[in-house]
């Protein structure tokens, strides 16, 4: 089992660029979308479609990309039923000019704006992150966070998660086989009797899971796990190429942006 | 020597434990000695481990513990944290894959001097020193799951080895491995105590390869150290060291019965070279006058099967959902009357795949299963599970019950039985793999040992014609082996076709009639077991060898030994009658 999320090798420049580049690139996105939500629409539109432009140059799986929209379609499909969908005993929220009057909908100009915000919101933050983890090995997301100072304690948490989930991933797979040898459908049967029947991988992997973490800890103890006094060194080091440094710069100015278009709407 | 380990006096008892599982130990090790530690499972080998890092009594705050560990002279382990002593001692374990704590070679062998704060430049040094010794070059960026047990493993010696330290513990470090990954383990491990000085203290149930490296051994059994002595000291008190679970090297062993039936010998050989060179000298003068025994004909005849297949693979190929081509246009027939069959392989050769796709669990993207006329691919898996029965190598993984009773009758209860007949079923099944005296217990807190039969007799109760068991004796001692085998060996004399998929060459030489050698995901040889191990040079090219005794016999077949023999027992009773013992001394020999 290769681990909890899914690296997809691959022979894209955006597997090659530096890791604290990726990092930073979902930072700055990140920064830029929680900047202009709710305040311009155009920003977060430019936000979408830079999501997009990075899925392509990642070149990452369609049926990735299938699962994400599948999910976030789906909570959109909320988003919209909450803001325009007003049936009886439902007071309608009826903000900005109406555009749209039929049966229990009401659609107003301010109520698409709000639905586009949470829409570009939601997929260009589910595209930029499919597009940092399916290009970035587990290893390679540790080092960038280490090389941007977060707290080593953090790291190595993360790694260990990583770590684990791979092995409990791998459990999983092996207890289930063992069952079905035994007979047991986990396809078959109503919702309850597929619950009970997945209560019986719970045991083992609970039982494998606690006799992991003992071997673990002793392991972390002997090799030096817990020494006081010093600061954790960091050997792998990885340095910044010119391409990485216009990368940052784009986004960063797109940061910049967002900021300053903040702080005039407020002002104004 | 200067002494770099010395217990005095070591007692331990774990909480809640009545009784005590270190006994007064005192042990004095010697700078740069090479010490195997030799025991039967509980004698207390891997608390004795944990003693000498510090993790006893450190991790286990609410045990209790009496006596000295010092190290160096003036390190006492209970002042000292285990962080602090693994600058001196580290310590590897057997679980290769639990003990790779992050996500690439090189990230685990920087772990701990990185812990340390130590600067870029001397962990590059370190890191360029080890990748060279552990033979790990070119797999730095390698992640666990992209490499094999033996190089797991070497990394995890290379991680302990990072640290620097002046003693290096290993705990049963080539259990879970396969032949080639153990012989390049132990290969590592001798180079660094001859080499480098090392202090190597190993725990090991495999005296074969390792009573050879060492220079001393240490006999712990029940929490006491019984005896401890040379290797060729040790290992000459054959029925001492067999009554009390530890298993001596076969060739000392086959000396030992040539030895109480009259043979003249002074010592027994514990290298494979001393026991070749022994023979042929015993051999030669009487070459003339031998009489060579038949050796029975199924030994040698190769398959030709006239009873119908019970389970038949045609031109299968199975490739996994992340593309990796695990078995290649096999095609492989099991016959009602075949006797226990041994694959095996080196990890990762298609071994397991091929038996999941016999019991049903994986189906073939290429190919035909049949389980009589039942197709694997059509038939649904309750139908498959009273054909086939897949005892998987972990018991962990299988056992998900609160008592034993529920778990052996789950399987049975999803065939459709109830009432009396499960029952009947379920006490009729833990009889037969004796743990009815555990019925009432949880199976999770039972020793593995046991663990592992109730793994077998879970599977056994649904009563399937072919009964496939991955790894039946991994982690165990010799006695813990022998008696899952017999209980096998058992199942399959009252008609249940056993399939063992083992690393053990030996169990395979002792216990299959037939043997499946798989490599790359094809099946390169297949015949009686006798007939497989004549075949040395593909098993070479396999990374597979034959047990001691068989390969003797092949080397003696040009004297007029038959090859192939599969036990010590067998080859002894030739040898004896070759050289020419009176019936009555033989027969003494046999008492």
């Amino acid at each position: 089992m290769r681990g909890v999320i899914g690296y997809i090798p691959s022979e894209s420049i955006v597997s090659k660029l530096n890791p604290v580049t990726k990092l930073l690139i979902f930072i700055l996105m990140a920064t830029a979308a929680a900047l202009a939500y709710f305040v311009n629409l155009y920003i977060m539109a430019s936000l979408f479609l830079i999501s997009i432009v990075l899925l392509g140059v990642a070149k990452v799986p369609s049926f990735w990309m299938k699962i994400a929209t599948f999910v976030f379609i789906m909570q959109l499909i909320g988003t919209i039923t909450t803001n325009i969908f007003f049936p009886p005993g439902l007071t309608p929220i009826v903000e900005g000019q109406v555009l749209f009057r039929w049966w229990w909908f009401i659609v107003t100009d301010k109520a698409v704006i709000r639905i586009l915000h949470v829409a570009f919101l939601f997929f260009s933050m589910a595209y930029t992150t499919l597009f940092l983890i399916s290009s970035t090995t587990q290893r390679d997301l540790v080092l960038g966070l280490r090389t941007l100072k977060v707290p080593y304690s953090l790291c190595f948490l993360l790694t260990m998660i990583f770590r684990s989930a791979g092995l409990f991933l791998a459990d999983y797979a092996i207890i289930r086989e063992a069952k079905e040898g035994r007979g047991i459908d986990f396809s078959k049967g109503s919702i309850i009797d597929r619950l009970k029947k997945y209560m019986h991988l719970l045991g083992p992997l609970i039982v494998l899971f606690v006799r992991r973490a003992s071997v673990l800890s002793a392991s972390l103890e002997s090799k030096g796990f817990g020494a006081k006094g010093n600061k954790p060194s960091q050997y792998r080091v990885v340095k910044l190429k010119s391409y990485d440094y216009l990368l940052i710069f784009g986004f960063a100015t797109l940061v910049a942006l967002a900021f300053i278009n903040r702080i005039l709407v407020y002002f104004t | 020597m200067a002494s770099i380990i010395k217990l005095s006096d070591v007692w331990w008892k774990y909480e809640k434990d009545k009784d005590w599982v270190l006994k007064g130990i005192n042990v004095d090790i010697k700078k740069g000695e090479f010490v195997l530690i030799v025991g039967p499972n509980l004698a207390g080998k891997t608390t004795l481990a944990m003693c000498f890092n510090g993790l006893v009594p450190h991790s286990y705050p609410a045990g209790e513990f009496k006596g000295n560990v010092i190290i160096s002279n003036n390190i006492d382990t209970r002042n000292y944290t285990v962080a602090e002593i693994s600058k001196k001692v580290g310590l590897v374990f057997q679980d290769v894959e639990t003990q790779f704590v992050t996500m690439s070679v090189e990230d685990e062998l920087v772990f701990g001097p990185e812990i340390r704060g130590l600067s870029r430049e001397e962990i590059g040094r370190r890191l360029k020193w080890v990748l060279k010794i552990m033979r790990l070059e070119g797999l730095s960026d390698k992640a666990p799951f992209d490499i094999s047990g033996g190089q797991k493993q070497r990394a995890a010696i290379g991680a302990a080895l990072m640290n620097m330290p002046e003693i290096l513990v290993l705990d049963e470090p080539t259990t879970e491995l396969d032949p080639l990954g153990k012989a390049e383990v132990l290969e590592s491990i001798k180079q660094l105590n001859k080499e480098l000085g090392i202090t190597v203290i190993l725990i090991e149930h495999l005296t074969e390869e390792t009573a050879p490296m060492a220079d001393r051994v240490l006999f712990l059994y029940d929490g006491k150290i019984i005896d401890e002595g040379k290797p060729d000291d040790i290992f000459q008190r054959v029925d001492h060291l067999k009554s009390k679970g530890v298993k001596p090297p076969q060739v000392t062993e086959l000396f030992y019965l040539l030895k109480k039936a009259g043979v003249p010998l002074k010592k027994l050989p514990i290298t494979f070279d001393e026991a070749e060179s022994k023979l042929f000298e015993l051999l030669r003068p009487t070459s003339a006058t031998f009489k060579t025994p038949k050796i029975k004909t199924t030994e040698l005849r190769v398959f030709n099967q006239k009873s119908e297949p019970i389970a038949d693979l045609s031109d299968v190929t199975f490739v996994y959902p992340d593309g990796t081509l695990a078995l290649q246009e096999v095609s492989l027939k099991i016959f009602r009357d075949d006797p226990m069959i041994g694959i095996i392989g080196q990890n990762g050769s298609g071994k397991t795949t091929l038996a999941k796709l016999l019991a049903g669990i994986l189906k073939p993207t290429k190919g035909r299963v049949f389980l009589g006329d039942l197709d694997t691919t059509k038939a649904h898996m309750a139908e498959i599970g009273r054909k086939v029965g897949y005892v998987f190598q972990n018991p962990d993984h299988q056992i998900s019950s609160n008592t034993v009773r529920e778990e052996v009758s789950l399987g049975p209860r999803n065939l459709g039985l109830a009432g009396l007949e499960l029952e009947r079923r379920v006490i009729e099944t833990m009889k037969d793999l004796e743990i009815e005296e555990f019925a009432g217990e949880n199976p999770f807190l039972l020793p593995k040992g046991v663990r592992q039969r109730i793994a077998i007799a879970s599977v056994l109760a649904m009563k399937p014609r072919i009964i496939i068991v991955d790894e039946p004796t991994t982690g165990q001692d010799f006695k813990s082996s022998y008696t899952i085998m017999d209980k096998l060996t058992q199942l399959h004399k009252r008609g249940h076709k056993i399939i063992v998929i083992t690393h053990n060459m030996s169990l395979v030489a002792e216990y299959c009639g037939r043997s499946i050698v798989i490599d790359k995901g094809r099946i390169v040889l297949d015949g009686p077991t006798g007939f497989v191990f004549m075949q040395e040079d593909v098993l070479k090219r396999t990374s597979l060898k034959p047990p001691q005794a068989t390969s003797l016999s092949n080397i003696l077949s040009s004297i007029g030994i038959p090859a192939g023999v599969t036990s010590v027992e067998k080859l002894s009773e030739i040898l004896i009658n070759r050289i020419g013992l009176s019936p009555r001394s033989y027969l003494r020999s046999k008492k």
